[in-house]
């Protein structure tokens, strides 16, 4: 099982640089961040499951800022963005900072993509609420354009753009890892549409529904003419139990992102080694 | 004398890490990544910057800038990081000022905000850029950013950009916010720098000595009307060739910084220069 770890990036709870190298020296594969550019102060959205959004997550870092200092603090871990709210920014600079990070990284960019539940700060940024996973669609499509070799044009429902260059393209063939939130039977469906993986929660998935989606992306996968062993799971979460581990891995997740718990800079740090200590 | 790089990185040339590492080694004071988004395939401005009005064919493949220098601030620990120069028209305001703060705070302080309007009007439309008005347009995108970076819950109301009550953050570490240094030819310029910016970044080529010696004169003129401190002001040349006798020439007229834009070279022959450039300059 390949471990990764999600971090809150409210600047009081993490220095990139340190974290960074601690977690890629401790043997994480991977380092994940999230992604809320503004937060609105008045806002009535759900965050979902009755749960409160915490207070600290509406404070944090840029998202490839911060992946690009890690990218330049280390060596080999994998970084993702956990996920990215794509319709929120323009995709045209979202693919030239997508294809720079996996430049400057060496290939290491993990492409964690959503689309918000947070209605007020989509609406901001110009989202079209109602239709957001369309136009995230249509926005993936438009960046998959300027991936591709050479110029090209693109002529969407949200976007449309002439005939530009748009280089460096991404050090991996035809793009980084593009991998989707969400539980729903929509979410595996744009895994196998556009994206290269499935990030389902811990908290929203037990064993039995993790195995019923894996069967159908590999169901899809075939209908559609790709090969099911490009895709693969990662479960957002979870107790951190080597039995949790266990199961989870005899259905076929295949990377667990393990969420650091919230402290100042020295807890971080100490959480992290805590977490290696119990899970690697 | 204070003197940067600018490295336009492409896939293939020096990567932003190496170069960095070197640079801060040798004693370079900063670093300078310039900003194209994307570049039109049918385009009909001319290219302002050399004589034969053709753009670089490396103009077309380079890095994002944020992403470019946050790569040099994870691998370095003193060195300046500068834009040369965001575009600033081009990108939703908002999600600029978190980057440059969030820039700020990863380094410890040491980013130089280097900004202009644009000059490839197709490039703009792609982007959705006011182009006519492209000034008026930068002017409050910055002023948009300054009340994310400067208020605790943060609110604009421009010509441009409509922000309700929200949460900006980080903050940048340099308050109130990084050195904001504006690119474009003087007559404009100085009218800018006085009223919301910390500097001037003229073109080597196409500014002469006396005219940085008149400039500054002239800023710290209406910085003191303005009530503010003109000891701040920042004239950063960029473009200067890496010779003594030219540079000696802009220290002369008062510049406070060099920049040398590299040639889009491999990572041996980028080192090689680099420490030749240093061994004859400082």
């Amino acid at each position: 099982m390949k471990v990764g770890l999600w971090i809150s990036t409210n600047i009081a709870a993490v220095d990139m640089k340190p974290v960074a190298r601690e977690v890629e020296a401790l043997g994480f594969d991977s380092l994940w961040v999230p992604d809320h550019p503004a937060f609105p102060r008045h806002f009535t959205s759900d965050y979902g499951g009755g749960r409160t959004f915490p207070e600290h997550n509406k404070q944090l870092l840029d998202p490839f800022v911060a992946l690009a200092t890690a990218a330049g603090a280390t060596d080999s871990l994998l970084l993702g963005t956990g996920v990215l709210l794509v319709p929120e920014r323009n995709p045209i600079l979202t693919a030239k900072a997508v294809a720079s990070l996996d430049q400057v990284s060496g290939g290491r960019f993990l492409f964690g993509i959503g689309a918000g539940w947070l209605r007020e700060e989509g609406e901001l940024l110009g989202v079209d609420w109602a239709r957001r996973w369309t136009q995230t669609g249509d926005f993936m499509r438009a960046m998959q354009a300027l991936w591709a070799p050479g110029t090209n044009a693109y002529e969407g429902r949200y976007i449309s753009f002439p005939e530009l260059y748009c280089d460096p393209k991404p050090v991996r063939v035809r793009r980084p890892p593009v991998i989707i939130g969400g539980e729903a039977a929509r979410a595996v469906e744009r895994v196998v549409d556009y994206g290269d993986g499935w990030l389902p929660r811990y908290v929203l998935s037990t064993p039995e529904q993790i195995e019923a989606g894996i069967r159908r992306l590999e169901t899809l996968c075939r209908e559609r003419g790709r090969d099911p062993a490009e895709i693969e799971t990662s479960l957002f979460d979870c107790d951190g139990t080597r039995e949790t581990y266990r199961r989870y891995g005899d259905v076929g997740v295949q990377r667990i992102v393990q969420l650091v718990p919230y402290g100042n800079r020295e807890e971080t740090l100490a959480h992290i080694r805590r977490l290696a200590d119990a899970v690697l | 004398m204070r003197y940067g790089l600018a490295l336009f990185m492409t896939a293939y040339s020096i990567d932003m890490k190496t170069l960095a590492q070197r640079a801060e080694a040798l004693g370079y004071e900063s670093l300078w990544a310039p900003d194209h988004p994307v570049i039109p395939v049918a385009f009909t401005t001319p290219y302002p910057w050399n004589e034969s009005r053709t753009l670089p064919e490396y103009y077309k493949h380079i890095v994002d800038p944020f992403v470019a220098l946050a790569t040099a601030a994870g691998a370095t620990q003193r060195l300046k990081l500068g834009t040369s120069v965001v575009l600033v028209p081009e990108r939703n305001p908002i999600l600029t000022a978190i980057e440059v703060a969030t820039l700020d705070a990863v380094s410890g302080g040491r980013f130089l905000f280097g900004i202009g309007a644009g000059w490839l009007r197709e490039e703009g439309d792609v982007f959705g850029v006011d182009w006519k008005r492209r000034w008026k347009q930068t002017r409050d995108f910055i002023m948009a950013m300054r009340a994310c970076w400067e208020q605790d819950v943060s609110e604009y109301q421009g010509d441009y950009v409509t922000m309700p009550p929200l949460y900006a953050y980080p903050k940048p570490v340099q308050q109130p916010h990084p050195p904001i240094l504006i690119a474009g030819e003087l007559k404009g310029a100085l009218a800018r720098i006085a009223e919301y910016g910390d500097g001037w970044v003229p073109r080597a080529n196409l500014v002469t000595p006396r005219e940085i010696e008149e400039t500054r004169q002239a800023l710290e003129r209406r910085f003191r009307e303005a009530g503010r401190d003109p000891s701040r002001i920042d004239i950063t040349l960029y473009g200067s060739r890496p010779r003594k006798a030219d540079c000696q020439s802009w220290i002369d007229a008062g510049v406070d910084r060099i920049v040398i834009q590299l040639p889009v070279r491999d990572e041996a022959e980028s080192l090689d220069r680099i420490a030749r450039y240093a061994a004859e300059l400082f």
